[in-house]
């Protein structure tokens, strides 16, 4: 059952007042007779009137006792102190105020108002907004949150992917009127001026936040012209900035397929939107900072690179010719060392030789020395020395036969110290020849 | 992809000096890599040169696709 709106239960207790409660003088008011006596509905009715016109919303304190969330969607608990209780309602379409349901036995403070159903006449502290003692129920929603993203694997630090060095368009999701977009804008104009920057606007405060930034990092996906996305807004109160702890959000960020920096300007906390992002900063302009490179720097550091490379071009030349002038040394030597061979080669084959041609020439004079002995042993001069005497024909030849000494041929007779003229007289040839 | 990005170009020149650097690239790949290294040097200088950020808005046309706004320059009234 809905509150009412103020405005109109304000204007409800003269009504009520004058239907039921307010003796006419007359007839007699409703109720105050056997005859008048109202129905239970009118009662309750009567009731509902009273009860909810009489309170504003108030703060109540209590401890809550009996925590059931309904299946129907709305939470009921009882609210209660050392003496007295309260059933207490929180419809769903509210529950979006408050950070996460309760704890049973937690203190907490709860801003409500009474409703009370016609029906039964029974009264329930509607509540709007809950808070525990120490921001209880903001630790407890974030817990939760960061419990359900880590058990999803999304906090694990091997999901961040780095933000590229040199974007040429950055995408930021944020509020287009905000004082974040102008941050990023002049931080980002200044470092460097070649960089595009597209506005996804997105709503970042307020209930509808939340549905708002999930719908801009959808249409940044889709877009896909955004090297690298900047989600985030100025600093706030907390409410301002709860909607980067929303779970929804948190999951939107770690689904991009575009890295994404996180940007909420607060520097001491830690919104869960910075737990899932590829890199944090600080504030808007710190994203700023992280995104764009400073123009001048990158001008610098092509020249370098230029230079180096030529330099290395020219070491890379000097170490060319070193190795051919080395190669060549080296060639020459070899040859050197080949030549120096090859000529201490030939001077001891030449040295063989000769001595091999001495060795045979001298075993040739041995064998010759020898033959010559044996010439000299066989020879008929010797024969002559022992008192022999030779014939020889005039024209030459020894004469060894009687036939050869036909009467009257002259010849030469060989004695050992000289020679005599001599003509055959007479033959006998042997008897048995 | 159409063209290298400006950050590719400048990935390959980081790299094609560190190679450079190295003895043991033979000189003729060496001059390859030199030659490259100059035309990316070259490109790379061209798109800081030519380009000129923008402010634009993303938005979603009548037929659903999504585009951005013209937009106006980087420079002038946000520059600090």
């Amino acid at each position: 059952m809905p509150p009412r709106g103020a405005g109109r239960v304000s204007s409800r207790p003269a009504s009520a007042a004058a239907r039921g409660v307010i003796p006419r003088a007359d007839d007699g008011a409703p109720g105050d007779s056997p005859e008048r006596a109202i129905p239970v509905s009118a009662l309750t009715a009567s009731l509902k009137d009273v009860i909810e016109g009489a309170f504003p919303p108030l703060w109540v304190a209590g401890e809550v006792s009996g925590f059931k969330p309904h299946r129907n969607g709305h939470w009921y608990f009882t609210l209660k102190d050392a003496t007295a209780s309260i059933e207490c309602v929180v419809w769903s379409r509210e529950q979006a105020r408050i950070p996460a349901p309760p704890d049973e036995g937690m203190q907490v403070v709860a801003l409500g108002a009474f409703s009370v159903w016609a029906k039964t006449g029974k009264a329930t502290f509607a509540v709007k907004q809950m808070e525990a003692e120490g921001e209880g129920l903001w630790r407890k929603a974030l817990e939760k949150t960061r419990a359900a993203l880590e058990r999803d694997g999304l906090l694990d630090p091997a999901r961040k992917r780095p933000i590229p060095r040199f974007p040429r368009c950055v995408g930021v999701v944020t509020s287009a009127d905000g004082a974040a977009l102008h941050d990023i804008v002049s931080v980002i104009s200044r470092r460097n001026p070649t960089i595009d920057i597209v506005v996804i606007p997105a709503a970042v405060q307020g209930d509808a936040a939340p549905e708002s930034i999930v719908r801009a990092l959808a249409r940044a996906a889709a877009w896909n012209g955004a090297d690298v996305l900047i989600v985030g807004r100025g600093g706030g109160s907390r409410e301002d900035l709860w909607c980067f702890n929303d779970e929804r959000v948190a999951r939107a960020i770690a689904a991009s397929p575009i890295p994404v920096i996180s940007a909420v300007g607060h520097e001491v906390d830690i919104s869960i939107a910075d737990l899932v992002a590829d890199h944090r900063a600080a504030t808007p302009s710190a994203a700023a900072e992280l995104v764009a490179p400073v123009l001048a720097d990158i001008l610098r550091d092509l020249n370098n690179l230029g230079t180096a490379m030529r330099a290395a071009l020219v070491r890379r030349a000097a170490d060319g010719r070193r190795d051919l002038d080395g190669v060549r040394a080296d060639m020459t030597r070899a040859l050197r060392r080949r030549a120096d061979s090859a000529r201490r080669d030939v001077t001891g084959l030449h040295r063989d030789l000769t001595l091999r041609t001495r060795r045979v020439v001298e075993r040739r004079t041995d064998r010759l020395r020898g033959v010559a002995g044996r010439l000299h042993v066989l020879s008929p001069l010797r024969t002559l020395e022992r008192g022999y005497a030779l014939p020889l024909a005039m024209a030459g030849g020894a004469l060894t036969r009687v036939a050869q000494f036909a009467p009257g041929t002259r010849f030469t007779l060989k004695v050992q110290d000289g020679d005599v003229d001599a003509t055959s007289t007479a033959t006998r040839p042997k008897e048995s020849a | 992809m159409t063209s290298p990005s400006f950050e590719e170009h400048l990935a390959r020149l980081e790299e094609i000096a560190a190679q450079l650097d190295s003895a043991d690239v033979p000189l003729d790949t060496a001059l390859k890599l030199f030659e490259e290294g100059i035309q990316r040097l070259n490109a790379a200088q061209k798109t800081l040169a030519v380009a000129e950020g923008r402010l634009k808005e993303l938005v979603e046309r009548a037929d659903g696709t999504l585009g951005t706004t013209d937009g106006r320059p980087l420079t002038g009234d946000d520059r600090e």
